[in-house]
Formats: structure tokens, sequence, C-alpha cells
């Protein structure tokens, strides 16, 4: 999430936020109030509408979709509970928990999301607070009356920290990333630049800021902020952001047409004063129909002239085009060879760049939707197919015989067309049906104009015996090596050996006579010396290569004194038990039977029952809950859980009944806790990519641009 | 180290053809001149050995995704690398793979095979790690393949030592682009070390890769293994290993 920010973020300096700042409100009515007074005042009609939002988001990575963890701002903008925060930050969330300012942190769901503008809309669910009283909403401002030198002040959560606020004053109006032409900067493949043009800040900013607003000192959000570049922090403006969020909120998608023409600013040679210089025409679009040609100046569009000088120009000109009804005709009027040509394009909808990446599990791939702008890139005559964005090296897909690689269309499964990721999704399951072996299907690809066919074996990896450890003969003790240094401080100068740090107890080197301080000078006849660290191992390779059984003489010395044991090998701790590991999808975490070299080393009481977690997900409902690796549950749901066979059923039997909450009594160290899990269930199918159903229509508290 | 042998390449397009012979050119001209011709296994005894025993060297290839002790996702790992036949009925040694070394790794899905001595892929499965030896035991996922093909295992008990200064012919396997061929090197024994188990070392590896690749005295006997690093580890220390994994797969085949 935090990607955009770290990437321009240079070394932040802290702002000198104690002086005042003379002429704060120049220009506005009213009187003129003490610095102080207004900056509360801002800050108090917005702080408590701040969020801060915990976002568990998937991205691909080796043909699945991994998960990860981070947090960005937002501010609640509709008594509904809509928090307005940025696509990066919320985005591609599979779970949010938001923290208000009260402290109480309540579950949220994604609204709907805008890449091109990076802003999304999130909803509290407000059934689950347990605070009943009313929302605080920020209200909107007007971000076309912002001057450069007005202060603002920088709300959110940096790094994670409760609610924030700094200071700042405005640097820019607009802003654009240098280096970026204004059409590099991009989510989910749209170029943000290409419609938004940055309110620059000083206020500082930080990772984590992201999505949370930019205020004035009337207290009336400005701007949301997004991006920073060094001490420059670049923010959405309020008027923009609040038009996304409206379309966001009532269609649950942003109305964007289509003409496919692509703008440039003039070029520095061109002896046209004024219209933007197309730089090309989409093939088969409205606009090649129409006869435009990359070339041409535009001068006025839909009545509306236009023009385009330096970049700064150009988002304004996108988003009127963009902005313009669907199916409208509209007249563009062009200049080509100095004469001016009138012509009439019907608009179309635009759509997105590209689709949601979606896993496919049995295949081993992420793959997508093409959309008709993707279609367009790839030189496709229609959006069948799916593209495959990433896959595992280990997976079905990857070795297959050829290969499938990322980049690659599928185009048809067992003699099928697919349209589309849904479509590979269902023929999937129709072929498999629950069945846990792979089947062989045969498969067409298209690999930029070549179609290749292969078979790929899809279906879940198949259950094999599980991976061994070697099983070897161990000291049962642990040994320290003994420097030149360590010994003369031991009184044992010019002595060599290895020192006794710790002896199993009940197991062989406890019965042998063995113990803690001792030193062991030799092994099976053979004198030990071992003065450094790694002569350590040495030691123990010794020991694995003798049978289990063996009777094994050794010297020790102890107070001085030589004593002669002997020591029955037994197998090795660390390979002797079966770690009986056991995976929990839904819960998203590994358990491990508690061993005994786990009770030597964390000190456990042998009366302790328990299993001990092995992993927990990224992202997932343990992690989530603050469970750890290396806990150890001792109860689930009040029934105490010795082996890991009963906790499996503890969690299988919860995962079934779909518990809305699951508490593990665990010990962390010297220390137990409870932890509350507390998962949603959720279908693994994944969404239809279609545009989503409206919902009913909210009002967003507002400064409309047109009033005073 | 000079470059000795290798198969017949099997003819197959042009472009692959040429880029082979390129390769193994070069590496047979450039090895060639950075170790010039030196004392040691006559050339004759040496293509012997290699002519013996390179049935028992196939190519180790294929990925795996595991998780890692402390990692919070899986991983992915290609496999290119060299195993060796230890039973007839299917029993491959191969090099450590290194992300497995740590033993709290967990193998959560793999596409492994081996590539036999007929030129075929046939699928294999991990089945005991070594981590102390360094070494992998692979078992064939359907046992049926070791009545289609013939595996020649090396005999791993009574490993003669190696004397200092000694030189040995090593083998491995390139991979498909160079049509599986054996390689054959040659390596100078400069330190041996007996504890805590008997290891040859020898600047003479390339690369300190991690493959599995057999050592070979001029009488064409197996002296020990090669398992990565700059060492190779006496052939008999394998033996236990090979053993454990014998049983782990009679009681498999016992299981209903």
């Amino acid at each position: 999430m935090h990607r955009r920010l770290t990437r321009w973020l240079l070394p932040f300096c802290l702002l000198a936020s104690a002086s005042p700042l003379p002429s704060l409100l120049a220009g506005e009515p009213g009187p003129v109030v003490p610095l102080n007074r207004n900056m509360e005042r801002a800050v108090d009609r917005v702080v408590r509408s701040l969020v801060r939002i915990m976002v568990v988001a998937e991205s691909p990575a080796g043909g699945r979709l991994e998960k990860q963890i981070s947090s960005g701002s937002g501010a609640i903008i509709s008594k509904e509970g809509h928090i307005i925060t940025n696509h990066h930050v919320a985005g591609r969330a599979t779970r949010i928990i938001c923290r208000l300012y009260d402290g109480e942190e309540v579950e949220a769901r994604l609204v709907a999301t805008d890449p091109l503008t990076d802003i999304a809309i999130v909803q509290l669910d407000l059934e689950r607070r347990k605070q009943k009283g009313k929302l605080s909403i920020a209200v909107m401002g007007n971000s076309d009356r912002l001057k450069v030198g007005d202060a603002v002040l920088a709300m959110g959560c940096p790094a994670g920290v409760s609610q924030s606020v700094t200071q700042g004053i405005v640097s820019n109006t607009q802003l654009m990333l240098p280096g970026l032409g204004g059409g590099e900067f991009r989510e989910e493949g749209e170029a943000v630049g290409s419609v938004v043009r940055w309110i620059g800040h000083d206020a500082v900013i930080f990772p984590g800021n992201s999505g949370g607003p930019l205020v004035n000192m009337r207290g009336e959000i400005v701007g949301i902020n997004e991006i920073a570049l060094a001490s420059l922090g670049g923010a959405i403006p309020s008027n923009l952001a609040r038009d996304v969020a409206r379309q966001l909120i009532e269609r649950g998608y942003v109305q964007r047409s289509w003409v496919g023409i692509e703008c440039q600013p003039r070029l520095k040679t061109s002896g046209a004063e004024r219209g933007v210089l197309i730089g090309g025409v989409v093939p088969d679009s409205p606009a090649a129909q129409a006869g435009l040609q990359a070339g041409d100046i535009m001068i006025e569009f839909d009545g509306t002239p236009v023009d385009a000088r330096i970049p700064e120009d150009l988002p304004a000109i996108n988003r009127l085009l963009l902005a313009t009804p669907i199916g409208k005709p509209v007249k563009i009027v062009t200049q080509r060879g100095g004469s001016n040509l009138v012509g009439t394009v019907q608009t179309e909808p635009r759509g997105r760049a590209q689709g949601d990446p979606v896993e496919l599990p049995d295949w081993g791939i992420v793959g997508r939707d093409l959309t008709r702008l993707a279609a367009l890139e790839r030189r496709r005559p229609d959006t069948n197919g799916v593209l495959v964005i990433s896959l595992g090296l280990a997976s079905p897909a990857a070795n297959a015989k050829p290969p499938i690689a990322a980049g690659d269309i599928l185009v048809e499964v067992a003699g099928k067309t697919l349209t589309g990721v849904q479509d590979l999704w269902a023929t999937t399951e129709s072929t498999l049906k629950g069945s846990r072996e792979r089947r062989s299907v045969l498969v067409r690809f298209d690999r930029g104009k070549v179609r290749y066919a292969t078979v790929v074996a899809i279906g879940p990896d198949p259950e094999r015996p599980a991976v061994e450890p070697a099983r070897k003969s161990g000291l049962s003790a642990e040994l320290q090596a003994m420097s030149p240094e360590l010994a003369e401080a031991l009184g044992l100068k010019g002595r060599s050996g290895a020192l006794v740090t710790l002896v199993y107890p009940g197991h062989a080197a406890e019965r042998a006579g063995l113990r803690q301080g001792d030193l062991l000078v030799r092994l099976d006849e053979d004198e030990v010396r071992c003065q450094r660290p790694e002569d350590i191992e040495d030691i123990y390779g010794q020991i694995r290569r003798y049978r289990v059984g063996r009777e094994l003489p050794i010297e020790i010395l102890r107070q001085g004194t030589t004593v002669k044991l002997t020591l029955k090998l037994e197998e090795d701790l660390a390979t002797a038990e079966d770690r009986q590991r056991y995976r929990n999808e839904a819960f998203d975490l590994t358990l491990e039977k508690l061993t005994e070299l786990d009770r030597i080393h964390q000190d456990l009481p042998r009366e302790l029952r328990g299993v001990r977690i092995a992993q927990v997900e990224t992202g997932g409902w343990a992690q989530l809950a603050g469970l750890r690796a290396n806990d150890i549950v001792l109860a689930i749901d009040g029934q105490p859980v010795a082996e890991v066979s009963a906790a499996r059923k503890a969690l299988e039997d919860a995962a079934a009944a779909k518990a809305k909450r699951l508490v593990l009594f665990v010990r962390r160290g010297v220390h137990t806790s409870f932890a509350e899990i507390e998962p949603a269930w959720t279908s693994r199918l994944p969404a239809q990519t279609g545009l989503p159903s409206p919902v009913r229509p909210v009002t967003i508290t507002t400064k409309e641009p047109t009033q005073p | 180290m000079r470059l000795h042998s290798a198969n017949p390449i099997s003819p197959s397009r042009p472009a692959l053809m040429v880029f082979r012979a390129l390769v193994l050119g070069w590496l047979a001209t450039t090895l060639g001149n950075q170790a010039p011709a030196r004392a040691g296994i006559a050339a004759e005894a040496m293509a012997q050995t290699v002519k013996n025993q390179r049935d028992s060297v196939l190519f180790f290839g294929g990925a795996i995704k595991y998780r890692c002790g402390r990692c919070s996702n899986d991983h992915d790992l290609r496999v290119l690398s060299s195993a060796v036949v230890v039973d007839r009925s299917g029993l491959f040694l191969a090099s450590r793979l290194g992300p497995l070394l740590d033993p709290k790794s967990e193998v959560r899905e793999s596409h492994l095979h081996v590539v036999a001595a007929d030129g075929v892929e046939i699928p294999v499965r991990l089945t005991v790690t070594d981590n102390e030896l360094g070494v992998l035991v692979l078992s064939l996922e359907q046992a049926d393949d070791a009545k289609s093909h013939v595996f020649a295992p090396l005999s791993l008990d009574a490993a003669p030592p190696a004397r200092l200064l000694e030189e040995l012919v090593v083998l491995r396997r390139f991979d498909q682009r160079l049509g599986y061929a054996v390689q054959a090197f040659t390596i100078r024994v400069n330190a041996i070390e007996e504890r805590p188990r008997r290891t040859y070392f020898s600047p003479d590896f390339p690369q300190q890769e991690l493959t599995m690749a057999p050592g070979f005295n001029a009488a064409g006997q197996l002296v020990g293994l090669y398992t990565g690093g700059e060492n190779l580890l006496a052939a008999d220390e394998f033996a236990e290993l090979v053993g454990q994994a014998l049983r782990k797969q009679s009681r498999e085949k016992e299981k209903p």
C-alpha cells in the first residue's frame, strides 16, 4: 500500500509547526482570529472523523494471491459510515478493520474503488459497532479556492500510529510528478496522473498518511493525501475526490466515456497557437471511425475549447473527455494542414484498464479478464480469454509441456472457448467434479500471435507421504566450545574440551550421569578439541555417525576431577518425534505437536498439555487475533487441547459451523492470554467482474464549489 | 580440470544443436586451457569409467513450492541438478536444495523428475532429507516406473579411501539444453578430513554448485559423493541414510 509513498519519500524533515503564520486567512471574509484558535477549530471539526484503516490486501505472486497487512488513513464522510481513502490503501482489500477516533475497532467493507483517481470508499459495519453514538462526519470543501500559501493541515495515521495532525502551506495547486509525464503513475493499469493534478503541500506526511484528509483552516477537507515527493506531499483535490466518491457510493463505479484519442501538449515546433495535439487514435475506436488522425490539433470538444501547451494542462482535458455522457454524439473540431475539420463521434463506455486478479489454485496461476482496453493494447479482436499474470514454478500450468508462462492468454480448455475467469473457474469445477485427483486437459493459449496447444494436469497437489528427516543419534545434551581465554578464566588453562550447557532431563546423557557445567574432554577415546563455536558441530557430527544404542565411553572433568561415564546413545530428539503437523486453511494457521525438545527449551512443565503454533499466515484470522508462531494453544473455546488431533477437531468443527468467534487460550513464554478469532466466512469463488449493482444514494456532507 | 566426454547429442532443432555444440566447445576449450594436461588418470581409464558409470548419474529437475520455517508465504524453487541412483527400485540421492536445509521448511508442492538413462522423464518425490550430509533422498512417484526403466545403482558400501593428491573422475549431467549430456571432469584431492566424517577437499569443483556428483578413482571405483561446497564425502557415509530410506519405502509399500 505504501509503495507509491515509499518510492517518492526522501528523508523527511519536521515542520516548524509552532511558529504562527501571518495572514493565514487572507482574502477570507469575517474577523481575523488568532491562528491557534483557527487551527484548533479546524482540527476539531475533522479529527473525530479520522480513521486508521488496517487492511489485509492480496497481490499476485508465484501463482497465488499473497496476503499483506498494511495501514492507511481515511475520513468518515457520511452518516452511513462511508469512509473516503485511497485506492492504493483499500482498493485491493479483502479485510478491513477501522480504528475510530475513540479507539474502537470496527470491521468495514470495500464499497467500490477507482484506480484512475486512486480513490476508494469503504463502509463501516455499523451493526458491529459497540459505541452506538453518532458518527462524526467530515465536511468536503472546495479545492478550487485553494491558493499557494494557504495554510493546511495533513491529518491521518502515519506509520499506523493513532490519529495525528501536521501543519503546512499549499506549495503548488497543480502538482505533477516530474519525469512521469502525467501518465506513468499507474494503479491497476490506470495512469493516475492523466486525470489528477495534485495539491502540493509541505505538511509532513509519511507512509500511513495515504488516504487521509488535507484540511483547510475552516476544517473542510480540500484534498486526499496520496503521494510524497521529498518533503512535499501531494493530495487529490477534494472537488475531484468528492465527485468520484459520490459515484462510487451511488453506482459502485465511476461512469466514464471514451472516444479513442490520446492527447498530448502541442509540440514546441507546432505553429498552432491553441488546441491539444492528438498523439494517437485507437484503431476501430469512435475517433478512428470519424476520421481523426494522429497529428491533428483538437481545438474544441463537445463545444468546449481545449488547449494544452504543457503537461499540466492535460488532466483537465482528459477529465472533460472522460466525463462526457456515454452514447452522446460529440462534435470535435480539429485542425489539419491549416484547415479546420469538424466531425462527430459517439462516445462509448470506457470500462477499466484491467480486470481483477483471481487465483486459480487448481492451475497454480493468477489470471484476470481482458477488458476492452487490455484487449486493444494486446491487439486482440475481442475480450475472450484469461490473461495469466502470475504462476508458480511448481504449479500444474508451469509444468505442462510446453509450459504456460506469465503473459500468455488461455483461450480454450477441454474444447471450450473461454470468455473469461468465471468461465475458466466453472470449466475447472466441472472437469474436476470435486475430485482430489489431477485431470489432464487440453489447453490452447496465445503468446503474442502464436497459438500453442498443451496438456495441463489440473487439480490439487496429490497427497504424498511426508518427507522425513534422517534419523540420527544424538547426545541428549548441548555443548559450548571452550576458547583458551575461557579456559583460563575457568581455571582450566591449557585444557581443551567442550562445556556441557544443558542436559536433557530424563534422557541418555542424564542417565549416564552427565551434568550441566561438566567439561567433556574425551569422546570414544578421542580427545575433544573444541575451541571455536563451529567445532561444536564436529562433535555432534561425530555422534551422529554412531548407531542408536551404542555405548559410548566419555570422559569429563568435574570440579577438577576426571570422571569416566558410559553414554548409551539414543535418537536425536530433533528427529525422534513425529511432528504431527496440521494446517488449517480456514483460520490460517499451522499447528504442531508439542515435542520433548520444545518442552526442554521452553522449560515447560511436564504436566502442561497443548499444541504449538508452527506458523500463522500473513493477514489471516489467526494473525489478526494476535496469535504468533511458537505460541502454545492450551484450549479452544474452553476445551483443553492436549493433542493436534483435538485441536484439529475443534478448528474443523468451528469452521463447519461458521463460528462467529473462536477463543483460544494460549501460553507465550511464562504468560497466558486469550485470543479472540473473529472470522468472516466468505466464498472462495471469484466475484463477478461485471459492474456492481447500484446502492442507495447517500449524502456526502459538502461545501459545493459554488458556495462562498 | 578437463572436460572429457559427453553423450551423443540427439538431433533435434538445428538452432539447439548449434547452441549445444558452441557451449560444449567453449567448455572444452576454456577448461582445457585453464588446466593443461597433467599426470593422473590415463585418458583411456577415464573414458572407461565414464562409460561404465554414466547410467548411474541422472539429471534431476523440476520445481518445488516450499514454506521456510520463518516465512509467512510460500516460495518457489527451480531445480536443475544431478542425482545418483542408489537402489535398483528407483531410489536416488540428490544434493541439498538450499531452503530445505532449514528443518522447519515444509514442502508444499513439488514437480520433480529425473531423466533416466533412456532419456525419459520420470516423476520423483522427496522422501528423506539429511541436513547434516546435505542430501535429499528421492523415490519414484510411481513404483511401476522401476519395471519399465533400468536403474544402475552405485555401490556405496566399502568405498576405497582416496589419497592426498590422488586424481578422481567426477561425473554429473547437463540439463536439457545440452541434451542431458554427461559432464566429466577430474579433481585432485588436496586435503582429507577424517572427523566427523571422511571428507576430501579439492578446489577443482566448479563454482561450488549444489549438485550431486560421484567421484571415482583410477580403477573406476566410487570414492565419494560431491554434494556442494568444495568437498567430496566418502561414499560409505551415505549407506546408513539409504538404508533408512529403503526401510521407509518398505513401510509405505506395506500400507494398504
